[in-house]
């Protein structure tokens, strides 16, 4: 980036700055006499950081002076732990001992690595503004929406299409495509009613990259819009992306978030949704805006537009892996194309129902990430920025995950039970490095993510998936080329809570094991087995762990969904026109593809079962559906639709999913993170799902 | 220690010979005709002498504990050649440890100079617990007895059966109360100056060595001659326990004098008239039997006036002395260049690589199977060993394995820290050299005493059940070859002052010019048995220490103290007699406000804004002062702190609350068990132990680091600096960084 753009940078800025980075690395190196000394430095700097964080909110040095220190830190915990902790030529030290102090050694230095890439990452996250178009839409241009289907049923589909087709945008200058690889009737024929094209591939090679190439060479615009079938757009999508693209000629693609209007696994089974941001919203909320600045926004596979001439220059989309979308978009940087990432959600989906499927998504993404990894190595392939190469490093060194998260829950019981020694320092040492290391990078994270991410979650996110990525990323790294592509399933009902024990084992075991950690902690303590410092420091070390994976074991209770359709709180002005010309006024409450709630004053007469006329007011048209009359109560009246016309249905998937602003107030209402707080609410988790745990073991016992 | 050893062996052959016909040995034809002696007749009942060591006093202060993997032990005991020994017998107290599970039990066997005098009775059939104290005696013949002896004990391995399993576990211990009793008669022997230091050293004797000074008067010159005198004992003693007696005062009657072997300065006017004074013409050095004991020697050191006194001590730590008979009249001496820093006969030059052959005899450098050769060295003080680096040491070897055995090695012990271990490769037959270059950790370096041990460890390749008897195969041999080297010339020369530490380790700042040129003696205006006892003893050690004598050292009185205000100071005395100890000196030993605010409690605000590294509590001021509160009745205080008479100069104060404390924290300060309880600014000697504290205070640097290590050692001090800078620089790079990013980010935007 900088080899390209030599005339940005102030060199004597650049010049301080590199001359101001190396006495850190000095400082790093120099030891503190004892552990006082360094937990005094540790926890003062923290301490001065706290107070600049809450002195100074908001302010963009703050941040980078919090990452500063941060940094500092790790590195000072980092030399100290390389130099003088590893045991090497410690003849106190066991031979067996050394496997267990490197492997342990090995996950913090994964950490680090990944924290500070992180930080380099999230550094100044762009928040890109949409650009307008031209007034005259004779000027605008011509657009192919891609919709891609596989093995989802059509009632997924169908709002997708027509939410395609409720686009604002000139009718004659914007084609749809639904392309479905399951070559269904049906599909077809709702194309043919709905007035899309419908193609379907004689084979099905290479997935929905395949199916992607396959339309990409039967079509003709000079924007490809692509959208998952259960990604409905917004009427404004197209207006809101093109417009990067038609002032920047070199930019390959515009990117927006995928957003989620069901609840995700995890807040769906805890019971968060809207409580605590999604999974998703740190990657989309500051991740990819992090990139964007560095010009590495990732290509998602899905709400996002790309220039036809960009992908002909790269043979299409990218079919050697099975996250085809990153691969492309790394493919494109290769190339000097440059991209952007809209931070505006302008089409929303259904998160993965189960934890089960979740998992499976995730695996896709792990595996897909480490093939990219070896087959075109971000450090190594030609053409990247060097900036570029480590936002594109971090995103795929996240997905090794999973061995350093295990030995993270594994490790202190190594000492627990067996007395091997994990580490060749004493316990206050460790703890007076590693604690304020911790304290800071958790500020600095909190920081940075505030609303999109709160603390702790990130272990409950990655211990949920470390047991099930670790063989496939394993299996990625040895054998690239292997693996076919799985398409993550988003509909469901689960009609009675159940514990998933089959997903939940690995977590049950973990636990289990920490458990006995406990226990022999405590009897090593009483018992005088061991340097008591040493075992109060593991004890710590397997609460937390515990606090973790109870949460996980929560996240493994799968609570009820009784809707397949989601509904959506919206309130609109809306009318009940009954038979005798009954009209009734009030707004609604919440809406659905199948009905909708009304508050209602009360007085008004209705009857179960009564067929009805509602018209809903939006902006300056109104739209009116066939309903009949669900349930009644005080306030309220729940209708259910009648079968609705393609037209009528179009026009409740305008209403529902269509207006502009449908999701861009819901993420704003993301509450800040507070650490302290994240952490009670995580404990609150753990001990339900310790308990759910307990009665499920119990119960398995009583039904053999 | 070894080398002390030898010394005295060669010394006493030649005594030995000198005395063969009276030892009952065949006569000797020698072409040399012996000179005359005689034994007086009239000294009966002195003649006969009994003495007995505890194991304790041989070194086993915990007696001996014989288990499978320690089975042979030895100590050494010696008798000086003055002595002929009639009677000797050795008195094993012991008592069998019960063990588990079967086993035969060995035997064990007693030595004395590789020659068995008996074996310790089998257990009882059945042990009991406690388990009871056994004894039993072994007569020693005396013919074995020799100046320098062996005590062995050790398992006797059956020949027949070498390989028979013995228990790991202890299953002997003897007693630290078992002794060895000698008795005989002494001997007279002629008075020759060439004998010096016999007979006040004799090295292969064990136990303190209690050296006696009289003294006709205590002016400056002549406690300097005795300084000077105790600085020729200390470097020929060779770090052997010393006590120094002092009387000032000469008796009429020379029948009243102390007996045993004394050393005497005194001039001519402050002499009786006594008849075996040879005649005075100068400074003169004589040795004369003792009247008060016909088997003690008078080493007389005169001169017309006190000046004469101490150039006959100069004399005679330098050895500018006709030696050949028992008068030496000494017409002018010739003062050596003065020494140079760290020049220390004893320490490594550090300037240029140290080959081990210089550090070692020859033959101490091999080894005939298994085995370990320590080499010891002496570092100067100022050796600057706080960063974790290492230093080369450049190996020569040659060894001879078996062929086909890969499985020895050569390991390393830098002062018992492990540090490398060489496998040694399998030899044909023939020896094989090899070289390596190891190296060591800087850190496992003290300041002056270290410890390099090489072991060989020789695997042979005989199966399991034979390879007992392997240990000593012929075959295996290893030799450290003597232009093996240690290099220090990159490790600086830099240490902060004040540190007592130093003062036990080197006697550092005092030593930094061997020859004392640097340092001042300030001694009461009437010094006490006291004071110049453990002024003697602190001459004796600090040039023990350098091995060179203390030539250049200079003496005042508090009121002269202007006069050496240029040097590092040592004040010795009682708060009574020496006022500059109050003046100096800030931990007074007793808890007074006075006290209190001389060692400036730690604030609460420095200790929280740690400009420099506080002190660990329980050394710290605070500690100090709760010391002096709970009455612990010390004997007195031994402190450094910064001159303020000129820059860069510390005062060490001995200072004793009474004469008779000064006399028992001279036994305290200079046992070597105590050694590693001196450290920080201020130790408190009490009746038992001694105890260290920090004090902060101003400190001042001597030598220079290079600048990067300089200013990691500055950051590492000041930990109040490394976060100010952190601090200064995120924030300064924030700004910066907040500055460049949105004109980055306006250029992503923009067309």
């Amino acid at each position: 980036m900088s080899s390209k753009n030599p005339g940005i940078f102030f060199p004597l800025q650049v010049a301080l700055l590199l001359a101001g980075l190396l006495p850190l690395f000095f400082l790093m190196a120099v030891p503190a006499k004892d552990w006082t000394t360094q937990i005094w430095l540790g926890g003062s700097l923290f301490l001065i950081a706290l107070f600049l964080r809450f002195a100074f909110p908001g302010r963009r040095w703050m941040l980078i002076s919090l990452i500063f220190i941060s940094i500092t830190l790790t590195g000072r915990y980092a030399w100290w732990r390389a130099t003088q902790t590893l045991g090497i030529g410690d003849p106190l030290i066991h031979g067996y001992e050394y496997p267990f102090i490197f492997m342990l050694f090995g996950a913090e230095l994964f950490s680090w690595t990944v924290t500070v890439l992180g930080y380099f990452q999230s550094l100044s996250p762009l928040r890109r503004k949409a650009e307008p178009l031209p007034e005259d839409s004779g000027l605008w241009p011509h657009v192919d929406v891609f919709i891609t289907t596989y093995n989802e049923p059509l009632s997924v589909v169908r709002p997708t299409v027509l939410g395609a087709l409720n686009m604002d945008w000139p009718p004659d200058k914007m084609k749809i495509y639904l392309l479905d690889d399951g070559n269904r009737q049906e599909f077809r024929d709702f194309a043919d009613a709905a007035g899309v094209e419908y193609l379907a591939r004689p084979e099905r090679r290479h997935a929905k990259a395949g199916n992607l190439n396959y339309a990409f060479s039967r079509s003709s615009g000079k924007y490809i819009a692509i959208f998952d079938c259960d990604h409905i757009p917004t009427r404004s999508f197209l207006q809101t992306t093109t417009g990067v693209l038609e002032k920047n000629p070199r930019y390959s693609f515009v990117q927006t978030p995928h957003h989620f209007y069901s609840p995700d696994p995890y807040e769906r089974n805890l019971g968060i949704f809207h409580d605590i941001p999604s999974e998703g919203a740190l990657f989309y909320g500051v991740v990819q805006d992090g990139n964007d600045f560095w010009d590495a926004t990732t290509f998602c596979g899905s709400c996002a537009v790309l220039r036809r001439s960009s992908l002909e220059e790269i043979g299409g989309i990218a079919v050697d892996t099975v996250t085809e979308d990153a691969h492309t978009s790394l493919l494109l940087h290769r190339k000097g194309w440059k991209s952007a990432y809209l931070n505006l959600p302008q089409a929303a989906g259904l998160a993965t129902t189960t934890l089960s499927a979740h998992i499976r998504q995730r695996i896709r993404w792990a595996r897909g990430m480490i093939q990219i990894f070896r087959i075109d190595n971000p450090l190594l392939t030609p053409g990247l920025g060097l900036f570029q190469r480590l936002c594109y490093l971090n995103g795929m060194m996240h997905f090794l995950f999973s061995l350093p998260r295990m030995i993270f829950l594994l490790a202190p019981l190594a000492y627990l039970y067996f007395g091997i020694k994990i580490f060749d320092a004493d316990a206050y040492s460790i703890a007076a490095y590693a604690f304020p290391v911790l304290a800071m990078a958790l500020l600095t994270n909190s920081t940075i993510q505030g609303n999109h991410r709160h603390s702790f979650w990130n272990e409950v996110y990655e211990t949920t998936l470390a047991p099930y990525i670790f063989l496939p990323t394993v299996m990625a790294i040895l054998t690239p080329k292997a693996g076919s592509f799985n398409v993550t399933s988003k509909e469901g009902i689960i009609r009675e809570e159940f514990f998933d024990s089959r997903i939940a084992r690995p977590f049950v075991i973990f636990w289990l094991l920490n458990l006995g950690g406990l226990v022999a902690g405590i009897y090593r303590y009483s018992r005088h087995l061991g340097d008591v410092p040493t075992i109060v420091l593991t004890l710590v070390w397997v609460l937390h762990n515990m606090i973790v994976l109870g949460a996980t074991l929560a996240v493994g209770w799968e609570t009820t969904q009784r809707r397949n359709r989601p509904r959506i709180p919206l309130t609109l002005p809306s009318r009940i026109l009954g038979p005798g010309l009954k009209v009734l006024s009030g707004d609604t409450e919440d809406i659905s593809d199948l009905g909708v709630r009304l508050r209602i004053g009360p007085g008004d007469s209705l009857a179960m079962g009564e067929r009805l006329l509602l018209q809903i007011a939006l902006f300056d048209n109104v739209y009116e559906f066939p309903c009949e009359v669900v349930g009644l109560d005080e306030f309220s009246v729940r209708l259910n639709f009648l079968p609705l016309t393609l037209a009528e249905e179009r026009n409740l998937v305008l209403i529902l999913y269509g207006r502009a602003d449908a999701w861009i107030r819901v993420r704003s209402q993301n509450r800040q993170d507070r650490i302290i707080a994240s952490l009670g609410r995580l404990s609150k988790f753990a001990m339900l799902g310790q308990l759910r745990l307990i009665r499920a073991l119990f119960r398995e016992r009583q039904a053999s | 220690m070894r080398r002390s050893i030898r010394a005295g062996t060669k010394q006493f052959f030649l005594l030995t010979l000198s005395l063969l016909p009276f030892l009952g040995a065949p006569t000797l034809t020698t072409a040399d005709p012996l000179p005359p002696f005689s034994v007086a007749k009239n000294v009966e009942p002195y003649r006969g002498f009994t003495k007995s060591f505890t194991f304790s006093e041989l070194g086993w202060r915990q007696g001996v504990t014989i288990s499978g993997t320690s089975m042979d032990r030895s100590a050494f005991f010696g008798v000086p050649p003055s002595q002929m020994v009639e009677q000797g017998s050795v008195m094993v107290r012991f008592s069998y440890i019960p063990q588990k599970g079967p086993s035969h039990t060995p035997r064990l066997e007693v030595d004395i100079n590789e020659t068995a005098v008996g074996f310790l009775p089998p257990p009882p059939a059945r042990l009991t617990s406690p388990p009871t104290l056994q004894t039993a005696t072994f007569s020693i013949p005396p013919y074995l007895v020799t100046p320098l002896d062996s005590l062995r004990i050790r398992v006797a391995k059956d020949p027949k059966h070498p390989c028979d399993t013995i228990y790991t576990g202890p299953f002997i211990r003897i007693a630290p109360t078992s002794t060895v009793s000698l008795s005989g008669i002494r001997i007279h022997f002629p008075n020759r100056l060439s004998d010096l230091p016999l007979p006040f050293l004799y090295h292969a004797m064990t136990g303190t060595r209690s050296i006696s000074f009289l003294m006709g008067q205590t002016d400056i010159p002549i406690l300097e001659a005795a300084g000077i005198t105790a600085s020729w004992i200390g470097v020929r003693s060779e770090n052997i326990p010393l006590r120094f007696h002092e009387r000032t005062g000469l008796p009429g009657d020379p029948r009243s004098l102390p007996t045993g072997n004394l050393i005497l300065l005194a001039t001519t006017s402050q002499t009786p008239p006594w008849t075996f004074l040879p005649a005075v013409g100068g400074p003169t050095l004589a040795l004369a039997d003792n009247p008060a004991d016909p088997y003690g020697k008078i080493l007389l050191i005169l001169g017309r006036n006190s000046g004469e006194v101490r150039t006959a001590a100069l004399g005679l730590a330098l050895g500018q002395f006709d030696a050949s008979g028992s008068v030496a009249t000494l017409s002018h001496i010739v003062l050596p260049l003065s020494r140079g820093k760290n020049d220390a006969p004893h320490w490594i030059d550090t300037r240029q690589p140290v080959t081990l052959g210089t550090l070692a005899k020859k033959n101490s450098l091999e080894v005939s199977g298994t085995g370990s050769i320590p080499i010891r060295f002496s570092l100067p003080s100022d050796l600057f060993v706080w960063h974790q680096t290492s230093f080369p040491l450049k190996l020569h070897y040659r060894t001879a394995t078996l062929p086909g055995e890969e499985r020895s090695h050569l390991d390393l012990l830098l002062n018992k820290k492990f540090q490398d271990s060489i496998p040694l490769p399998a030899t044909t037959g023939k020896e094989a050299d090899q070289e390596r270059t190891v190296f060591l950790n800087l850190k496992d370096l003290t300041p002056f005493r270290n410890v390099l041990r090489l072991n060989f460890n020789f695997r042979s390749a005989i199966p399991g059940v034979l390879s007992c008897t392997a240990n000593h195969n012929p075959r295996l041999h290893g030799t450290i070859l003597g232009d093996s080297s240690i290099d220090l010339r990159a490790i600086p020369h830099y240490v902060r002052l004040p540190n007592l530490r130093l003062v036990p380790n080197g006697g550092y700042p005092f030593t930094r010019y061997p020859d004392l040129r640097g340092t001042a003696v300030v001694l009461p205006d009437a010094p006490g048995a006291g004071d110049i006892q453990i002024f003697l003893h602190l001459m004796a050690f600090l040039s023990g220490e350098t091995g060179f004598p203390g030539l250049y050292l200079s003496i005042a009185t508090p009121d002269q103290i202007s006069a050496v205000k240029d040097r590092n100071l040592i004040l010795i005395g009682t708060y009574d007699s020496n006022p500059l100890l109050l003046r100096y000196g800030k931990a007074l030993p007793q808890d007074s406000p006075e006290t209190r605010s001389r060692i400036r409690l730690e604030s609460r605000l420095e200790t929280f804004l740690r400009w420099s590294n506080p002190p660990p509590a329980a050394y710290g001021p605070e500690a100090l002062a709760a010391y002096f509160k709970e009455d612990r009745s010390p004997l007195g205080v031994m402190e450094e702190d910064v001159s303020p008479l000129a820059p860069r100069r510390v005062i060490l104060s001995l200072g004793g609350v009474s004469e008779q404390s000064l006399l028992s924290m001279d036994r305290i300060l200079f046992d070597p068990r105590h050694f590693s309880d001196i450290f920080g600014q201020v130790s408190v000697v009490s009746p038992s132990r001694i105890h260290s504290f920090l004090v902060p205070e101003d400190r001042f640097s001597l030598g220079h680091l290079p600048p990067l290590t300089a200013l990691t050692f500055w950051f590492y001090s000041h930990p109040l600096g490394i976060l100010l800078v952190i601090l200064a620089l995120s924030l300064i790079l924030a700004w910066i960084l907040s500055r460049i990013l949105p004109n980055l980010a306006a250029r992503r935007q923009g067309p």
